[in-house]
């Protein structure tokens, strides 16, 4: 299909055209209320991962925006509570919460974090009954 | 590359290994960032979800009033963590692109970009004519 970069042309197809082709998105006056509306429906979820080693678990969570200082956590009942706020200038600027169930058998004593570039990362340290014993063959 | 073949009625493609290769080599997922935009009676602010991706794998262009943004985020986890669940491995590639029709009002020689965090925050000013004029009546 060939994409409609050119958003000026004044005839009415190929402005439906620009206007259904979500690839490309308008500051024109005519949209700005559509588009609106599209984007402040799109702030919330914020995307984990899952890792372990034989040591922890990991999880490795989307927080673009979030400052380190304007980040808690928080252990609770096998919940892993994280509340935040994003970016003064963003209008999603409240404080946000969003909870992570997080496995059994955690040291909860011992989990570490750490922030970078809008990714939080948690180690969750397993207990020791949960780490991989070695039996030596005698 | 693609050779059709017929056989009673029924036609069909063979792939040549060249097409196969073709696609299983291209690692990066291109995907199109969360992102919320603003104005007054200066200039437009649009915040960008970027989450873990770098400066310096980050392009901002603006040309006849299209604003492309793309940025590239690789997995850099530990090779001896384990991927759980739908858990990218590390080294894998994502691509944000985004690409906003700004329209004629914004002054493309005047645009400014922040990364921070995660968040790549625009601003975009409004050519002198485009901002709202006072009127005087006499």
């Amino acid at each position: 299909m060939k994409r409609h970069t050119n958003p000026t042309t004044n005839d009415l197809f190929s402005t439906l055209e620009w206007f259904f082709n979500d690839s490309l998105e308008s500051f024109s006056p005519l949209f700005r209320e559509t588009r609106r509306i599209l984007s402040s429906a799109s702030t919330a979820a914020n995307p984990v991962n899952w890792y372990e080693d034989d040591e922890n678990f990991y999880a490795l969570v989307d927080l673009p925006g979030v400052k380190k200082d304007a980040l808690d956590l928080e252990v609770e009942d096998g919940l892993l509570r994280l509340s935040f706020s994003r970016l003064s200038g963003n209008p999603a600027g409240d404080k946000t919460e969003t909870t992570l169930r997080i496995p059994e058998d955690i040291d909860t004593t011992a989990i570490e974090a750490g922030l970078e570039d809008g990714v939080l990362t948690v180690a969750l340290p397993k207990s020791e009954e949960r780490k991989p014993v070695s039996v030596k063959v005698s | 590359m693609n050779e059709n073949s017929c056989k009673d009625g029924v036609c069909s493609t063979e792939i040549t290994p060249t097409t196969k290769t073709a696609l299983t080599e291209a690692p990066a997922t291109v995907r199109k960032p969360r992102y919320t935009s603003r104005y007054d009676e200066q200039a437009w602010e649009v915040n960008v979800s970027l989450p873990g991706v770098q400066r310096d794998d980050l392009t901002v262009s603006i040309e006849n009033e299209i604003l492309e943004i793309q940025g590239n985020r690789v997995v850099a986890v530990p090779e001896s963590w384990k991927p759980l669940g739908s858990a990218p491995v590390t080294g894998a590639e994502t691509t944000y692109r985004l690409r906003l029709d700004v329209g004629p009002e914004v002054d493309e020689t005047q645009v400014s970009a922040d990364l921070n965090d995660g968040m790549l925050t625009l601003r975009l000013p409004l050519r002198e004519a485009a901002k709202p004029q006072k009127i005087e009546v006499r």
